[in-house]
């Protein structure tokens, strides 16, 4: 196809864009299914058309909208709001005049130590309360003086002897001695 | 502020509409919702417009800049992305105009001046993506990028919504001002050029698929 016939090159370009209906559209069907020349001339378009796509492709940078914002400032005398991008496709709540309540995860936080100080304080309470029930305290004195326990008799028998006594390690080397061998046997 | 009926119906159809009324009534969330929205196809367009991805970004904040300003005078007469990116082409196209008659030089910082790239810079290119793969690539991103710069200023414009926002005849014609019946003359032309600079890039189905020659010390 040549420069000589721009009006058949319009058609098919825009036969390959989807932009042709009826009578355009069948004429341009005719001369695909008959000309070898022009399926060559449609393919070529196409993939001419297909190589843009290798094009990059420029994303904005990450601040981009506070940068645009400030750029802004000078012509309104103040910034536009900036909410975050979740935020932004949320309906507009209506203006807010009660205090802004605090942020989940803060009272969250002081929820669970208060819980933990509660649970602390029960503790040691009842452990303090219920440990007078469980076992008294050592330093209680006797209901019955006399319900000694019968392993101290002995000791209580020969008390006289034990306050000449320095020590455990004196009667040991006394027993070592052999001195009292033949009455212990006894 | 009141609008018309045909306003009000567009406005239903369309939610961006419905933003941009709200931005028109000095709502201050509004724009920032509308930049957040549009950023990143105006960033996009722009650059293949300008070919400069820095440049793209001033050109977008200005876009949304100048739509702040004109905001008083919104009146939804089409989808607000037609009006958006009539916008952005004015100004892509002022943009283009005043390099012509003011070349400027290109100070990127990636430049390593008449001595070439410092061993460190290469480096850091090479970790970006596969020796071979990437740099065919990049090559062939080079070479479109050219053959797009050899259109005129208009047929630049209407490849690009073409091609990357998927518009229309109609709706082209709308951003740039012309009839649906130019702007088909136009993508009809601008095609051909592409095709003249790449034609060597592109493999038909007929073509025979390229051999590998092996050398003949190969089979010694």
């Amino acid at each position: 196809m040549s420069d000589e016939q721009p009006a058949e090159n319009d058609d098919l370009v825009a036969y390959l864009d989807g932009e042709l209906d009826g009578k355009a559209r069948q004429a341009v069907e005719v001369k695909l299914s008959l000309d070898a020349n022009v399926r060559t001339e449609a393919e070529s378009l196409k993939k001419v058309w297909d190589l843009l796509d290798f094009l990059p492709k420029a994303q904005p940078t990450a601040s981009f909208t506070e940068r645009t914002l400030e750029r802004l400032a000078p012509v309104t005398g103040q910034m536009p709001k900036v909410e975050s991008p979740s935020q932004l496709s949320l309906p507009m709540p209506a203006k807010d005049t009660q205090p802004m309540p605090l942020p989940t995860s803060w009272t969250k936080r002081v929820g669970f130590g208060l819980a933990w100080t509660a649970a602390i304080l029960i503790a040691v309470i009842g452990g303090y309360h219920g440990r007078g029930y469980i076992m008294p305290p050592p330093s209680r004195p006797l209901k019955n003086p006399d319900a000694l326990s019968l392993a101290d008799l002995r000791v209580i028998e020969n008390l006289d002897w034990y306050r000449h006594i320095d020590d455990y390690e004196f009667l040991l080397k006394l027993e070592a001695s052999g001195l009292f061998e033949d009455t212990s046997n006894q | 502020m009141a609008i018309g009926n045909t306003s009000a119906q567009m406005a239903l159809r369309d939610p961006d509409i419905r933003l941009m009324l709200r931005v028109r009534d000095d709502d201050p969330t509004a724009f920032a919702e509308i930049v957040e929205r549009y950023q990143h196809r105006l960033v996009a367009i722009m650059n293949h417009l300008v070919g400069n991805p820095h440049e793209a970004e001033d050109l977008a904040q200005e876009v949304f800049l100048r739509v702040y300003r004109i905001r008083k005078k919104y009146r939804p007469k089409a989808k607000f992305s037609t009006w958006l990116f009539t916008i952005a082409n004015n100004l892509a196209l002022n943009s283009r105009r005043d390099k012509q008659r003011r070349p400027v030089v290109n100070l990127d910082p990636q430049d390593s001046g008449p001595l070439g790239p410092r061993p460190a810079e290469n480096l850091v290119a090479a970790k970006q993506e596969a020796p071979s793969s990437g740099l065919a690539h990049r090559e062939l991103a080079e070479i479109v990028r050219k053959a797009l710069d050899e259109l005129n200023d208009r047929q630049r414009v209407a490849v690009v919504l073409n091609k990357f926002e998927d518009m229309g005849y109609a709706e082209i014609a709308e951003v740039m001002g012309l009839t649906p019946k130019a702007v088909k003359s136009l993508l009809s032309r601008a095609r051909a050029r592409l095709r003249e600079v790449l034609q060597p890039y592109i493999y038909m189905d007929s073509d025979a698929i390229p051999q590998i020659v092996e050398s003949e010390d190969d089979d010694v």
